[in-house]
């Protein structure tokens, strides 16, 4: 297997690594806190996250055709802008981390306990910032 | 895609330069990582003897595709990913494909 084919399937695969994994903390959520308005909104972030990556996988897949199967070097591609589509993707992705991790905080702030338990259960949700 | 001169400048200069240990290392790290972190969490799941949901599962398919992403990312330092981009020597099939990486990589390309 040549080394382009490998780095353009490692570029496909990023999609579905990251989605499934904010899709587990959104499935976390529904389970530690089965409040119905709020197990709505994560159904509706669980459905965008899904779309989402399932879109950039295939963006990633189609960006330049002749699809990636095609290494004859003699051949041009024609290509989407590369530029635009890196910043674009990237910048969704990151909306959904910021919203993901946000997301448990007002319930966290509600909680029938003292600050500092507040404090330290949002300081265990938001490390998984990293 | 063509390089600025002052790009192509600076990575004849720098003809030298590696960056595949960086890479290597940071995979081994953070992949590491992933794998303890989802070992401590069925760890916990066990001892508060809570039953496996599907955050559970999706987790394992979560890791599952990491495990592969940075098998390929491997793969392709393997293979020349690492070195500088002046070092190509087939400029559109790389171009075509490895556009995205070399924004944030350097890379060579034997092909």
């Amino acid at each position: 297997m040549t080394r382009l084919q490998t780095i353009l399937a490692a570029e496909i695969l990023y999609n579905p690594a990251i989605a499934t994994t904010k899709l587990s903390i959104i499935l976390l959520y529904r389970r530690l806190f089965p409040v119905r308005t709020f197990v709505i909104i994560l159904w509706c972030v669980f459905a965008f996250v899904a779309a989402y990556s399932t879109t950039a996988a295939m963006v990633n897949l189609l960006q330049c055709l002749p699809i990636g199967a095609d290494w004859d070097p003699n051949i041009t591609p024609k290509c989407v802008n590369l530029d635009v589509e890196l910043i674009i993707l990237s910048s969704i992705n990151v909306v959904t981390d910021v919203t993901i991790l946000c997301l448990p905080m007002p319930l966290i702030w509600r909680l029938q306990t003292s600050r500092v338990r507040k404090l330290q259960v949002s300081g265990a949700f938001l490390l998984g910032g990293l | 895609m063509s390089l600025p001169q002052s790009a192509i400048l600076y990575q004849e200069e720098h003809l030298d330069d590696n960056k595949k240990p960086n890479l290597i290392i940071a995979s081994a790290i953070c992949l590491s990582a992933a794998y303890i972190a989802v070992s401590l969490r069925f760890l916990s799941r066990r001892v508060a003897r809570n039953p496996l949901g599907a955050d559970d599962y999706t987790i394992l398919v979560a890791l599952f595709f990491t495990s592969i992403f940075v098998i390929m990312v491997l793969i392709g330092v393997h293979y020349g990913l690492g070195r500088h981009l002046i070092l190509v020597t087939n400029g559109a099939a790389f171009g075509k494909a490895g556009f995205p990486f070399a924004l944030l990589l350097k890379s060579q390309s034997n092909i």
